[in-house]
This record gives structure tokens, C-alpha cells and sequence, in this order.
């Protein structure tokens, strides 16, 4: 089991903990770790996702390798380990709703969101059609679909 | 690239490859960034991609990575416990009275 579980998902537990690691040797080492552990972490903890709950425990112990490495400032406490995120409720989009609140978005928010929702376009495609960088892209899509979830929640 | 199943599995070491050096069509890449934007462990595996110098390099390394977990984790371990002697006593135990007492039966015949 444990061998099927490392060939979907080491190479992603490599490159997330690469955004800490920032080394090859170091993620390699991360990989290893964390799924020689990972019987015994399945055996203990009740999980109930398992791939937000590996992308916790990766981020988790590159954190902590940071922090033995002490590149990052003192950590007195482990307060900043991180913890799995709650998926929140769940809801069935109306469209009449939808098109309603795509109206309360922003600007940018709205384009972005109808290019890459509705139009179906890719972030490369709607950097050149707007002019905003790719950052700007993701995060006026990442913020317009909180806040249209945020609408849309808050009309029921 | 099997984008048809993307919303039931998460992206491949190629996949990630493929859209980072931009070798996919639009769509193939739109579809790659619908699930970015609802997982948030590809999505943080694509960022630490692209912060690696070397994509090929990187590519290499993840398969023999692969290659190296493959020999490590699927070998098939038996786990001797002591559950499993014990058991094992109890049934020589059973056959060797079944057998002395054959003996038994035969030679008071």
C-alpha cells in the first residue's frame, strides 16, 4: 500500500517541500521520511482526506527541518506548524444567484473570474488579453471565488 | 494528457513538467489550473516546481526518486509476530496430539 501511495504522490510531497527545503538532498530526505512514517502515521490518526492531510504533514516537517537548520528566526514554540484545513460548507450554484453576485465582485475580480470560469480560458491567455500578470490572474480568481462563495452562502 | 479524470486524481510528475515548460494547448492548460485553483497540494507542488532552476534536472530526479521508493516500499515484508508462533505452536501442538493419539487407537486395536 504504502508503495502505491509513494508512486502517486512522492513527486509532490518533493516539490512542496521544496518551496521550504529549497534544497534537492534536504526534499529527498523530506520524501523518505515522511512515507517510512506514514504506516504508522495511517495506523494512528483517523484520517478523513488524505491528500490535504499529506500536504499538512510535508509542509509540517519542512517547517520543522527549517527550523532545525535555524535559517528562519527563533521559534520559541510550535505554534507555527500548520493544521489541516476544514473544507466548509457545501452548495449547489444557482445561476440566476451566480450572475447576481458576479455583480457585487470587483473589476478586476469579475473579468478575471468570467474568463477563466465561464470562458474557459487559461491564465496565459487571460495575462494577454487584460495586461494584469499571472500573480494578479490567481489572485483575482483565487479572491473573486471566496468572495462569490462568501455571496452566494450569505443569500441562503 | 488525461485531463478528463483530473477531478479525481492529482497531477502527474509529466503533467506538472508539461505545464511548466508551457508544452500543453490552452485547454490542456486550463483544465491543469481548474484543479490548481481546488487543490491545494498540486498548487503548492506546482509553485515549488517552478522555483527549481532546472526543470529536466528536476524531472530526472523525482522519477529516480520514484525508482528508489518503489524498492524501498513495495517489497513485501512478513511480519513474524508473536500472534503468529503462538498460533503456530497451537497447531503443531493439535497435530501431535492427533497423531499420538492414532498411535494410541492402533496398537490398543
Amino acid at each position: 500500500m504504502i508503495g502505491v501511495l509513494f508512486d502517486r504522490y512522492s513527486h509532490l510531497v518533493y516539490a512542496v517541500s521544496y518551496n521550504y527545503l529549497k534544497d534537492e538532498e534536504d526534499c529527498k530526505d523530506a520524501v523518505l521520511h515522511i512515507f517510512e512514517n506514514l504506516g504508522k502515521d495511517l495506523n494512528r490518526y483517523e484520517i478523513k482526506n488524505f491528500s490535504s492531510w499529506l500536504h499538512v504533514v510535508t509542509k509540517n516537517y519542512s517547517l520543522r527541518q527549517l527550523s532545525k537548520r535555524k535559517e528562519t528566526l527563533p521559534i520559541t514554540n510550535q505554534s507555527y506548524l500548520v493544521e489541516e484545513e476544514e473544507s466548509g460548507p457545501e452548495f449547489n450554484i444557482h445561476l440566476p444567484n451566480l450572475s447576481k453576485a458576479m455583480e457585487q465582485l470587483n473589476e478586476e475580480q469579475k473579468i478575471c473570474i468570467d474568463l477563466f470560469y465561464i470562458k474557459e480560458q487559461s491564465y496565459k491567455e487571460i495575462t494577454e488579453q487584460t495586461g494584469f500578470d499571472l500573480n494578479q490572474v490567481k489572485s483575482y480568481i483565487q479572491n473573486g471565488k471566496r468572495n462569490l462563495k462568501l455571496i452566494l452562502l450569505n443569500k441562503k | 494528457m488525461e485531463n478528463n479524470s483530473l477531478k479525481n486524481r492529482h497531477l502527474t510528475r509529466e503533467e506538472i513538467f508539461d505545464y511548466h515548460n508551457q508544452k500543453l494547448s490552452p485547454s490542456e492548460m486550463h483544465s491543469i489550473e481548474m484543479h490548481l485553483q481546488e487543490c491545494s497540494l498540486c498548487d503548492e507542488a506546482m509553485n515549488g516546481f517552478s522555483k527549481m532552476d532546472d526543470s529536466m534536472k528536476t524531472f530526472n530526479v523525482m522519477r529516480d526518486l520514484r525508482k528508489k521508493g518503489r524498492l524501498k516500499f513495495s517489497k513485501r515484508k512478513y511480519n513474524f509476530s508473536l500472534l503468529d508462533f503462538n498460533t503456530l505452536l497451537i497447531l503443531l501442538f493439535i497435530i501431535g496430539m492427533l497423531i499420538f493419539l492414532t498411535v494410541v487407537i492402533f496398537r490398543l486395536k
